[in-house]
């Protein structure tokens, strides 16, 4: 699996309420993380028992957020694809944008005989 | 989170669905039950082994080979690549649904369930012929892999595998 680095910024941290306000996004994330939501984490669900494990920690909380926000991010027009060309005559695709999404489920053809 | 190892995806239809398999050499999945659904492999490269995990019950699969998992489905499932690999899966949606299967050969110019079923009208049987490779011809009509068509008793189908592959599913 391949994921990007993840940077968080602890906003504040609440000992009363036993959690801390931190804000994520990926390392090459194209605006700063200041602008980038926060969130709250639990105490319980961050390992203190060593700045590793609390890096760990905080990168798997991290982790599905960052992708969520590659997911969300604007498309450029320029970038704007269309969703498919139904052919495999490679010169039908030349100067084309297509556009494959990530949803890895279909239907099967069926066929008449 | 992009797998690099291993490219996945599915095709359903009402009946079963299929899931596809593209990774390399070396690639180690473990399944749980609740997970797998794949009664049937069907390899059109690659080679591996795969079995009931912590055991000595294992099958080696290779090139162009239609694997019988039915034995596993209740199982818990290991499998390794030994070389890159291009598998698809067929599933059911439900485990205790019987359904048999084969591949269609190159001798069989003809389908004809008549003489699958000796003569005698299936009840429940449903059976389908499934795409798997290349571009095989059916009563005329050129396949593309994962095309598939229900094919019924009484009627009589003309096939070219045409060097391409068919797989023939019957849901008993």
């Amino acid at each position: 699996m391949i994921s990007p680095n993840i940077l968080f910024k602890v906003i504040r941290n609440d000992p009363i309420n036993k959690s801390i306000v931190v804000k994520f996004c990926r390392e090459n994330a194209q605006k700063s993380i200041d602008e980038y939501k926060s969130v709250n984490i639990s105490y319980r669900n961050i390992d203190f028992s060593s700045p590793k494990a609390f890096e760990d920690s905080m990168r798997s909380r991290g982790n599905p957020l960052v992708m969520k926000q590659l997911i969300n991010e604007p498309i450029l027009d320029q970038n704007k694809g269309v969703s498919g060309i139904f052919s495999t005559n490679i010169d039908d695709y030349i100067g084309k944008i297509v556009c494959t999404t990530s949803d890895t489920s279909g239907s099967l053809n069926k066929v008449t005989l | 989170m992009i797998d690099d190892g291993n490219k996945r995806f599915y095709r359903r239809c009402d009946e079963f669905a299929i899931c596809v398999n593209l990774g390399k050499k070396g690639y180690v999945t473990a399944e749980s039950p609740e997970d797998r659904n794949t009664i049937f492999q069907y390899i059109v490269y690659g080679k591996g082994k795969a079995g009931i995990m912590f055991t000595e019950d294992n099958i080696e699969f290779k090139d162009r080979e239609l694997v019988d998992l039915r034995r596993y489905v209740h199982d818990y499932v290991m499998s390794i690549a030994t070389e890159d690999f291009f598998i698809i899966g067929f599933n059911t949606y439900d485990k205790y649904q019987k359904w048999d299967a084969r591949l269609i050969t190159e001798e069989e110019t003809e389908l004809n369930l008549r003489t699958i079923y000796d003569k005698i009208e299936p009840v429940n049987s449903r059976t389908f012929i499934l795409c798997l490779d290349g571009k095989p011809i059916v009563n005329d009509k050129r396949l593309k892999r994962y095309d598939y068509s229900e094919v019924f008793f009484g009627n009589s189908y003309k096939i070219d595998l045409n060097g391409g592959v068919l797989g023939l599913f019957v849901q008993c």
